[in-house]
């Protein structure tokens, strides 16, 4: 009987863990990026919490850290990281703010190609938008079989190439919005961040995004 | 005679066998200010370990040999991917892991304070600071976060 169990257990873990995707056609596809592009211009701001965990390939281990996520049109967004360390990514239009609690630095993203490119991307992929960022990313969309949508991005950019084999969104059917990200890594790490509570368009004070 | 023989025995950055220890990381070069998260986990004589940005981006894994005092490094960022940065980088590291307590160096300092292990490349002016995190962290294998393929 403890076998059986056993037995239904591990499949049942294998199906979570393995769940279908099923991909789209052109015209399927071109329609479910026109929803979730629609949803994105609709969204003034968005609020939620995140769990990252990051899977270690070499190491056999999973770290995970938590935070919360604040989106406000008009380019800025606070990505701030509370446990098991602290540490905030701010972007607050062309001003990128990075703290560590050791250390902290304020860039002109206009200064840094780089971080111009971190900074779209990461607002891209918060809202849904990069998936007409046809200059970053080749899109393939799925439907998975618990019903969510799923976009495959691969990365153009040599940059992002180096270190991103695939970006993996998963977007719900009921929000349009994203609520998982995959970033799948060439040397086989892969870090997975769930968006919890998300709460969309309602009021967030500007001093959430202030740069000092 | 003997306690003090043991205490020169230490390792001036022990980890404990075949467990995950998670460091947050500081690199100075003087020029530039680097921080991240270090993991690292001791088996045998070898010491696995992975550098990764706050975001989780990695910087580079690492394989150290406590006994022959070699570190390799792989899976390095473009950016960090040069030859000096490799020697640099990878000679500090065995030097931080194969030091003991008491030793001499006229390349290095090390020293330890409220947990934090600071090393000091004293030819090239780059300190490395690996300290706690500020909250326990989750090393565990936790399953609670499915990871869908």
């Amino acid at each position: 009987m403890k076998k059986l169990l056993f037995i239904l257990l591990a499949l049942v873990s294998l199906t979570v863990r393995a769940e279908k995707l099923t991909a789209v056609d052109a015209d399927r596809q071109n329609q479910m990026v026109a929803t979730i592009n629609k949803a994105a211009s609709a969204m003034t701001s968005m609020q939620c919490g995140f769990t990252q965990a990051k899977q270690l390939k070499m190491l056999n281990d999973k770290m995970t850290s938590t935070g919360t996520m604040h989106y406000k049109q008009g380019n800025r967004l606070r990505w701030q990281y509370t446990s098991p360390y602290t540490y905030t990514f701010l972007l607050n239009g062309t001003k990128v703010m990075m703290d560590s609690g050791k250390k902290r630095s304020v860039i002109d993203v206009k200064t840094n190609k780089m971080f111009q490119e971190i900074a779209r991307i990461m607002m891209n992929s918060v809202t849904g938008k990069c998936l007409t960022d046809t200059k970053s990313f080749s899109v393939k969309m799925y439907t998975s079989a618990s019903g969510a949508w799923v976009a495959d991005l691969t990365p153009l950019n040599k940059q992002m190439r180096q270190m991103f084999t695939k970006v993996r969104l998963y977007f719900n059917l009921k929000t349009q919005m994203v609520d998982r990200v995959e970033l799948h890594e060439k040397s086989g790490d892969n870090t997975v961040i769930l968006l919890q509570n998300i709460k969309k368009n309602q009021t967030i004070n500007d001093s959430v995004f202030k740069i000092d | 005679m003997l306690a003090a023989m043991t205490v020169r025995a230490q390792s001036a950055f022990p980890l404990p066998a075949d467990s995950v220890v998670i460091r947050s990381v500081r690199i100075d070069t003087g020029k530039a200010q680097l921080t991240g998260i270090c993991m690292m986990r001791a088996e045998g004589d070898s010491v696995l370990g992975s550098m990764v940005n706050e975001f989780g981006i990695k910087a580079f894994d690492f394989i150290a040999d406590r006994t022959k005092g070699k570190v390799r490094l792989f899976n390095i960022v473009s950016f960090l991917d040069k030859w000096y940065i490799r020697r640099t980088v990878a000679a500090d590291l065995a030097y931080l892991l194969t030091a003991r307590i008491g030793d001499e160096s006229k390349k290095y300092s090390l020293s330890v304070d409220a947990g934090a292990t600071t090393l000091k490349n004293l030819k090239r002016h780059i300190t490395y600071e690996f300290s706690p995190l500020r909250n326990d962290c989750d090393d565990s294998n936790n399953t609670s976060n499915e990871i869908r393929e």
